[in-house]
């Protein structure tokens, strides 16, 4: 089974080809973001590393109710590694997820947005 | 101990404040059947549970309470932000705004502020247990109610989000309890409650 299976993508309007996202209005006119492509993968591999950590938050609660069942636990394994794939990707890009994932000559876990800053003049 | 990522476990992106509808939404924050109020409970009961599956349970779901918390609170910081005097007066929420600004305060949506008064830790684990599979219903009631009250979509993608992890957790609640019961003594159902075992040898 491929962890990565089932797992939807965020709603970039037209995908990856290109440097926009079109990001639909209420009055029905579009507005083009212009963004880096790297934004964009900022913002896929976050949601690639919450799904699959939801995964394992699921994984975690099913094992603590049923400790013996040898799939979940084999499944958890994997989902592990592909969990630590993803973070030490996106932290080697992108910054610190824990504060252990600073790496580097700054303190970077007070730089960058928190989570809750979503700006829709800015994010994605 | 705990950790923190500075990740949400689900995605909060909300487009268009709103501040009549952070103001129902702030009772999932400090209301009594809240996601703060749920981690408190949990996270007090897991100490004198009888078993290790009883603690890891109410421990993991007792933190991700917490990161549902901070959903709450991603929610209403979204729904609130750059907020004009004249929007907040007519959205009826300058009473919180007098005594807290745009700051986030656990609270219900009628004022009333968080209390542990909301939540028991019995010391028994049956008892604990059932408190625990209410509590799960009552966080679900109160998501389907704010369902009710909401059309905006970015915020009901997240609420449906938050009412299935409360479905989930009553499962899950279950799942402990029914284990719990099994190995208590069939034949005298409350004879004993095995979180308080007051004639144990303390040498």
């Amino acid at each position: 089974m491929n962890i990565f299976d089932n797992m939807g993508t965020p709603n970039t309007g037209n995908g990856r080809g290109g440097s926009g996202r079109v990001n639909p209005m209420e009055n029905g006119t579009q507005r083009r973001i212009t963004c880096s492509d790297s934004a964009l993968d900022k913002a896929e591999l976050m949601h690639k590393i919450q799904a699959l950590c939801f995964a394992k938050t699921e994984t975690e609660l099913y094992l603590d109710g049923h400790p013996d069942a040898a799939p979940a636990l084999e499944y958890y394994k994997e989902l592990l590694k592909g969990v630590a794939a993803l973070t030490e990707e996106y932290e080697a890009k992108y910054g610190p997820i824990t504060a252990g994932g600073v790496n580097g000559e700054r303190w970077t876990w007070v730089e960058g947005k928190w989570p809750w800053q979503y700006d829709r003049e800015e994010d994605l | 101990m705990w950790i923190y990522e500075k990740k949400l476990q689900y995605p909060v992106k909300i487009k268009n404040p709103n501040p009549r509808l952070a103001g129902v939404i702030i009772s999932q924050l400090g209301g009594p059947d809240g996601e703060v109020g749920a981690a408190m409970r949990y996270l007090n009961q897991r100490y004198v549970m009888p078993s290790g599956e009883a603690i890891g349970m109410l421990t993991d779901i007792g933190s991700e309470e917490l990161g549902h918390a901070e959903m709450i609170a991603a929610i209403l910081y979204q729904l609130t932000k750059n907020l004009t005097p004249e929007e907040i007066k007519a959205a009826g929420f300058d009473k919180y705004f007098v005594d807290h600004t745009l700051g986030i305060y656990p609270a219900s949506a009628d004022g009333v502020p968080f209390t542990t008064a909301y939540l028991q830790s019995k010391g028994d684990p049956v008892t604990d247990l059932m408190e625990d599979l209410a509590a799960e219903q009552k966080a679900r009631v109160t998501y389907d109610n704010i369902l009710r009250l909401s059309d905006d979509p970015d915020v009901n993608d997240v609420i449906k989000f938050l009412r299935q992890r409360e479905v989930v957790h009553f499962q899950r609640f279950g799942d402990i309890l029914r284990r719990t019961q099994e190995k208590l003594d069939q034949k005298n159902y409350y004879a004993f409650n095995p979180s308080y075992t007051p004639c144990k040898d303390r040498r």
